[in-house]
């Protein structure tokens, strides 16, 4: 067994200990240290791991691209997770439960991030959206929480079977489960056939659902507002993460972008969810509506630069940099929004829009970071959003792809608008004078954490652009 | 590290400015002021003890890495043209600080970091040659300007923010694309990838797309210039401004807009823009009519005041896309005289809106007997705004009509019939403001027991009267003895005018200039 596993196998042992724990004793406060213990020892040993050569053994590869994003997934494990402990002392009910789903979650993930293979990303796939149904539902007094995971167990069944059947035309077609093999069996014939450009329409839809691109986007507002605010911060980072990057797979290995069916389709998809996703955010009037929305149209951007790859028509003459800005956009993006979720954590679950007035005078700290973040999102210079967003639009000239972009001028302009309005709100002046509570010193240095990495990495991106060269490379 | 320092010293005041609230309630002005007198004495100092070499345009020239993989790098220059911006940006900077002495007690602190920032973020953009960097600190800049607005503005303050915030965001956009366009179609022409403003210039683009780039960055200026069509945001961003905001606003901030034409369109894209050039001299043409109309029409000062800054800043787009020597002089001319005229009518504006509560012209009348030192400050920057020989505004809308009628007369004819405009609407504006029935002097009468009554009729104090003076002796100076200015940006001027006329000799007429 090769040396990569290693972080997957911590995990692994982690959440056999833990179960055992919970078995013996329940604790939160142990519960808490073994699973910090766990992410952490995963996360240094997927560091050690991160220049390692390629390799493969037929259901997982491995490769400095995977390690990336896998590192970047721990960071943001690890980011909720010292959230976590205050956010669920503060719930009724069993807290142990949680850690071991968020681990769960944490494995399938990270499977998936490496899978090679039809039958193993299936599996981890499973594993990850089944331990969400438990995420969701999380809150014993919630009935919308309860309402929520009912509705993505369902969807994401439905998901799932989609997936299946795309998956079992392909064998038809191809013989193999192999995503090198069937990916190239379907690209190497000058046209895709058309039972193959089905069964990888079903692919996507499944894909669709869990990134909730549009049109399969009607989940995702419900579930962001009644699940509790940790899961509904993992499933919009790592589970997008962890679709994203085997969509990307799948793009890169097979070519698909050459067909022109699924290229129109991607690019409907692509400019629907821009368009739609910001618009549907306009009027929202609770924060977590609003991200729910807005995460559609991020995609949306990221999606324009799966047709970038392979193409022959890079002016740069740099083919590896679509790779590099989708990397870029997606770490931009997902700590952004794992700091946004932070702070709405912090902010004890005040997450309609009318909660939030005058908290730049009641709480300066909260806010001021909520604003950077919230820039963050819209794509203004100094924070990482923008460096993102140079990236996506630098691969997407340079790749001569140019419809795409008046559309995403359109929709940053509509997105600039919703994501002003949360920080009105909050400049608002108060009348009555809100008895401000004290924030802890861990709350404060996590949120000052927040405002340097996303205005660090936005002011002074070389270090972190470097790191991404060196790994595509 | 010289251009550094200059944007860190305002950035940093800001920071401190923010923090010393909590010491003393008046400390963060106090703290403003010291440093942007520090980077005034700064940016002379820098000014007087470089040497001119006067076969180099650029007085100083910095450059750090930034982002090596893209090969962007934090390069600041300055040259004439940048330094008498960043002059008249510290400058208006204090004046806007005289305006906020007394009329900003909420938030004080954090409303000093943001005019510093807002400041800091406009020197960059005149000092920033990377052009990722300076659309950096052109957005930028917009962020801290958006907090004073939506903060301390009037009562329709969120909207107003919000437009001006959506508005010039939009053309933000289209000049990023516009620059990865460019520094793409560059390294395709050259193979160096470069956003470096130097690099670009010395080989403009010839390709096709280069019209559309070009067009990029032109909607990107003109929408903050603002030019015709994409004019909307100014009036009501004016309205519902803090005096000092409006200041900054009409001053510095509208000056981006013609300094990011005559800095980067005209030199990148020497082709397109005598392409776009007539275009654009349309849209100036009708933004001068249209502006002094609307202006005449208003009963609000403060909108009055906005639609003539849209008349006369057509007048700077007029004189950039006429390509003509001459009608550049004007332009740069008009952007300095603008500025300290405009402002100066602003903060008029903003003591009248602060003594009576009202900015109606309706509601007022009759000034003169109850203010005569303020009224007669209006009336001075009331003929500088209408063109008056022997004020900054004439010399600057003469040169640009000189240089205009010799490229295109029939746009000069129309620019020139704006000038007649900007006399009716300004001596309504005074006419109906200063002279006439006093309507305030009845209700001051009868209100006498209202607590504003005894506000009301103080005129200027010694701190007002200082700065008005000084920006009148300013505007006086500029109109007599414009060379000194001319000299200084000659230079820059030269350059970008020795692309378009082919006959030009710039030897001959510096000798010409300096004589």
């Amino acid at each position: 067994m090769s040396l990569h596993f290693l972080p997957a196998m911590i995990i692994s042992i982690t959440i056999l200990i833990l179960l055992l724990a919970i078995a013996l004793k329940r604790a939160h406060n142990l519960a808490y240290v073994i699973t910090g213990l766990g992410l952490i020892g995963a996360f240094f040993s997927q560091c050690i791991l991160l220049y390692l050569p390629n390799s493969s053994d037929g259901l997982f590869a491995f490769s400095p691209v995977s390690s990336l994003l896998s590192l970047l997934m721990l960071s943001i494990l690890i980011f909720l997770w010292l959230q976590l402990y205050a956010w669920l002392a503060k719930q009724k009910g069993h807290k142990e439960e949680f850690y071991l789903l968020l681990l769960l979650v944490s494995l399938g993930a990270l499977g998936m991030i490496v899978s090679e293979h039809f039958a193993s990303f299936f599996l981890t796939l499973e594993l990850m959206s089944l331990s969400f149904v438990g995420l969701i539902a999380y809150s014993q007094d919630k009935p919308v929480s309860q309402e929520a995971g009912i509705k993505y167990l369902v969807l994401s069944a439905v998901a799932s079977a989609f997936i299946l059947m795309g998956i079992a035309i392909l064998y038809l077609q191809t013989g193999s489960l192999a995503f090198e093999q069937v990916t190239n069996e379907v690209s190497s014939s000058s046209s895709i056939p058309l039972l193959s450009t089905t069964g990888i329409i079903f692919i996507l839809i499944g894909l669709f659902f869990k990134l909730s691109m549009v049109p399969c986007h009607l989940w995702v507002a419900d579930i962001f507002q009644g699940a509790p605010l940790p899961s509904t911060a993992l499933l919009s980072t790592i589970s997008k993460l962890a679709s994203f990057v085997v969509l990307w797979k799948m793009f890169n290995l097979g070519g698909w972008q050459h067909d022109h069916i699924i290229l129109e389709i991607i690019g409907l998809v692509a400019v629907a969810s821009m368009l739609i996703g910001n618009l549907l955010a306009l009027l929202q009037n609770n924060i977590l509506r609003i991200l729910a929305f807005s995460s559609i149209s991020h995609f949306g951007y990221l999606l324009i630069l799966l047709l970038l790859f392979n193409q022959d028509a890079d002016l740069l003459e740099n083919a590896e940099f679509p790779l590099e800005a989708l990397i870029f956009y997606l770490s931009a993006y997902l700590i952004t929004l794992t700091g946004t979720f932070t702070v709405l954590m912090q902010l004890e679950g005040k997450t309609k829009l009318e909660q939030l007035t005058g908290l730049f005078w009641t709480r300066p700290l909260h806010a001021a970071s909520l604003s950077v973040l919230m820039l963050s999102l819209a794509g203004i210079p100094l924070t990482i959003g923008f460096m993102g967003k140079f990236y996506l639009v630098t691969a997407t000239i340079s790749n001569q792809v140019l419809w795409p972009l008046p559309f995403l001028v359109i929709a940053s302009v509509i997105g600039l608008f919703f994501y002003l309005r949360i920080i009105m709100v909050m400049l608002s002046s108060i009348n009555q004078v809100e008895r401000s509570s004290a924030s802890t010193t861990g709350e404060r240095a996590s949120l000052w954490f927040i405002i340097a990495v996303v205005m660090g990495l936005g002011t002074f991106p070389a270090f972190f652009a470097e790191i991404i060269k060196h790994t595509v490379r | 590290m010289m251009l550094f320092t200059l944007i860190l010293l305002p950035l940093v005041g800001g920071v401190i400015a923010c923090w010393s609230q909590r010491v003393h309630q008046d400390a963060p002005k106090w703290i403003a002021s010291l440093c942007l007198l520090l980077s005034l004495a700064f940016l002379i100092s820098i000014k007087l003890f470089t040497s001119m070499d006067p076969s180099n345009l650029w007085l100083v020239d910095e450059t750090l890495a930034w982002i090596p993989r893209l090969n962007i790098s934090a390069h600041f220059a300055m040259d004439g043209l940048s330094f008498v911006l960043i002059l008249l940006t510290l400058l208006m900077g204090l004046v806007g600080l005289s305006s906020a002495w007394n009329e900003i007690s909420q938030h004080s602190g954090f409303f000093y970091g943001n005019f510093l920032w807002t400041l800091a973020g406009i020197i960059g953009v005149f000092l920033a040659m990377d052009l990722l960097l300076f659309f950096v600190f052109w957005e930028v800049m917009l962020v801290p300007m958006y907090f004073l607005i939506a903060i301390w503005g009037n009562e329709n303050r969120r909207y107003a923010a919000l437009k001006f915030f959506l508005f010039t965001q939009a053309g933000g956009l289209l000049m990023l694309l516009s620059i990865v366009a460019l520094a793409v179609l560059h390294y395709q022409q050259t193979q160096i990838l470069s956003f470096d403003y130097q690099v670009l210039v010395q080989s403009p683009i010839d390709s096709e797309f280069a019209k559309w780039i070009c067009l990029g960055f032109i909607i990107a200026f003109i929408v903050k210039l603002p030019a015709f069509p994409f004019h909307s945001w100014l009036p009501d961003t004016h309205t519902q401004a803090p005096t000092p905001a409006s200041i900054i606003l009409a001053a510095v901030l509208l000056k981006t807009g013609g300094y990011g034409l005559l800095r980067f369109v005209l030199p990148l894209f020497p082709d397109a823009s005598q392409f776009w050039s007539p275009l654009m001299m349309g849209l100036a043409g009708i933004s001068i009519i249209y502006g002094a109309m609307m202006a005449f029409s208003q009963t609000d000062l403060k909108r009055l005041v906005a639609y003539s800054s849209v008349s006369h800043m057509g007048f700077v787009l007029l004189g950039c896309f006429s390509l003509n020597f001459y009608a550049l002089q004007g332009a740069v001319m008009q952007m300095l005289a603008h500025g300290v005229s405009t402002a100066a009518l602003f903060m008029l504006v903003g003591l009248i809106q602060h003594k009576f509560h009202t900015r109606d012209l309706n509601q007022l009348g009759g000034l003169w007997s109850t203010l005569p030192k303020l009224s007669a400050m209006g009336l001075f920057f009331g003929m500088a705004s209408l063109g008056m020989p022997g004020l900054g505004n004439f010399i600057a809308e003469l040169l640009v009509l000189i240089g205009t009628f010799k490229q295109a007369p029939m746009f000069a004819l129309v620019a020139t019939s704006g000038l007649i405009l900007a006399a009716v609407y300004s001596l309504r504006m005074i006419q109906k403001s200063f002279f006439g029935v006093s309507v305030n002097a009845d209700e001051n009468r009868e209100n006498k027991t209202g607590h504003t009554s005894k506000q009301i009729i103080t005129d200027l104090n010694a701190k007002e009267k200082i700065t008005l003076m000084l920006m009148c002796l300013s505007l006086i100076f500029m109109g007599l003895h414009p060379q000194p200015i001319f000299n200084l940006v000659n230079g820059s001027l030269i350059e970008i005018a020795s692309l378009f006329q082919a006959s030009f000799q710039p030897e001959i007429l510096l000798i010409e200039v300096q004589l």
